[in-house]
């Protein structure tokens, strides 16, 4: 069944209708905040008050947008206002080991070559753990592009109506957000 | 195809293949290229995070709470409208007011236990406790234990104020709280303080709820539990 039709059984009352709506898109909407915001907890909380908005405005939803897009939307705008409210309490954490303002930060230290005792799973985790801080480092208008595009793999289309911007913009911004990571992540690449 | 076209393509996903003509004769766009694909890779190769096991049964409870909230902010009191339509998780209110009743009951059976214990000092009520540091008592004793220990009895024997309605029955001199800071109050042991202090229980859920002791958020395991 597709998401409208399951949006519109959830407004004939029917609770499992809404249910599977939760199913396909929870995860996805708490690691496209995550991603957004670098905080779990938090970003779990946003995505279930995503699906409180969703579910209390069951009824004004119109379906201009498909549901993916609504519900992306409604995600991201939550997310911009937790990065706000958190710049007006200052309290962004500071990435680690990464700054935009100098380059000279941007090494990623990993163990010599000839270091046989370094396990290769420390090493994956440690690349994974350089991309996570790379990402949380760029500004907020390329990384909520880059996510959407090389993380939650959506199209140009449907990132422009997430984010309400021309489909040049968020070329250009994806292609900025991946400029910056390469230069932050060149030691790993 | 000039470098700056065969980039574009290259950012636009275009396959190397088409682009083969180009790239087999420039280093440039090659290693553009190669970046590119490694960065996508990692990119591609980073976990995805996934909603805790009581994510279900809190988004139920929350859109019962945004449901209720529209019709009962009118009629509710200041505070518990606060709580109801605030971001106050059911399970953690659950597991305060069990540690609540945990501390009363066990702090009432110690206090009965050394039932010849004279309390001594003043007795001092603390009826508006609002954002004072008497908060934290919940996290602080709930979790310790179930059974009376000798250890835990010797601190009842510190107390310097028991509870009015325990001193009753033990016949001993009962502390002056005023009857109108027990309304809608419970008397629980400060640890910090080692003296009772009455409180409301509003105040004991926010302190229970500053602690965060039931750990359920940080659970990443997939699962589900009830239905919406
Ligand atoms: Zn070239």
């Amino acid at each position: 069944m597709d998401d409208h039709s399951l949006l519109a059984a959830t407004r004939e009352g029917d609770e499992a209708a809404f249910q599977e709506i939760v199913r396909r898109y929870r995860n996805q909407i708490t690691n496209y905040v995550y991603r957004m915001i670098d905080d779990y907890d938090r970003a779990v909380d946003i995505a279930q008050e995503t699906f409180v908005r969703v579910y209390m405005n069951m009824e004004r939803y119109q379906a201009t947008y498909s549901f993916s897009t609504y519900i992306y939307r409604i995600a991201h705008n939550l997310a911009i206002t937790e990065l706000r409210q958190r710049k007006r309490r200052r309290l962004i954490p500071l990435p680690t080991f990464f700054s935009d303002k100098d380059s000279e930060e941007v090494e990623v230290d990993l163990p010599d070559q000839g270091q046989v005792l370094a396990d290769e799973a420390i090493i994956a985790d440690e690349r994974r753990q350089a991309v996570t801080t790379a990402i949380a480092s760029l500004p907020e208008k390329y990384r909520a592009a880059l996510v959407l595009c090389d993380l939650e793999e959506k199209s140009y289309e449907e990132i422009s109506e997430v984010l309400g911007l021309p489909t040049g913009t968020v070329k250009s911004r994806i292609n900025r957000a991946r400029n910056l990571l390469k230069e932050k992540l060149r030691d790993i690449l | 195809m000039n470098c700056q076209k065969t980039r574009e393509a290259i950012d636009a996903g275009i396959g190397k293949s088409v682009l083969a003509g180009h790239l087999a004769n420039c280093s440039d766009c090659e290693s553009y290229s190669n970046e590119l694909s490694s960065l996508l890779s990692l990119l591609r190769e980073q976990p995805r995070v996934e909603v805790p096991t009581d994510f279900e049964f809190r988004l139920k409870a929350r859109i019962a709470r945004a449901q209720a909230g529209e019709v009962e902010s009118a009629v509710m009191p200041g505070w518990v409208s606060k709580l109801w339509t605030g971001s106050f998780s059911w399970v953690q209110a659950t597991a305060a007011t069990a540690a609540v009743a945990l501390v009363v009951s066990v702090s009432t059976y110690q206090i009965y236990q050394n039932n010849h214990e004279v309390p001594t000092g003043s007795p001092v009520a603390v009826s508006n406790v609002s954002g004072r540091a008497e908060s934290p008592v919940v996290s602080d004793e709930a979790p310790r234990q179930t059974v009376p220990t000798s250890e835990r009895l010797a601190s009842v024997r510190q107390l310097r104020q028991i509870e009015p309605q325990v001193a009753a029955v033990e016949e001993t001199s009962a502390p002056s709280i005023d009857p109108a800071a027990t309304a809608n109050s419970m008397n629980i042991f400060n640890g910090d303080q080692g003296r009772m202090i009455t409180t409301s229980s509003q105040m004991m859920l926010i302190g229970a709820e500053g602690s965060n002791g039931t750990g359920v958020s940080g659970s990443r395991n997939i699962g589900y539990v009830p239905s919406i």
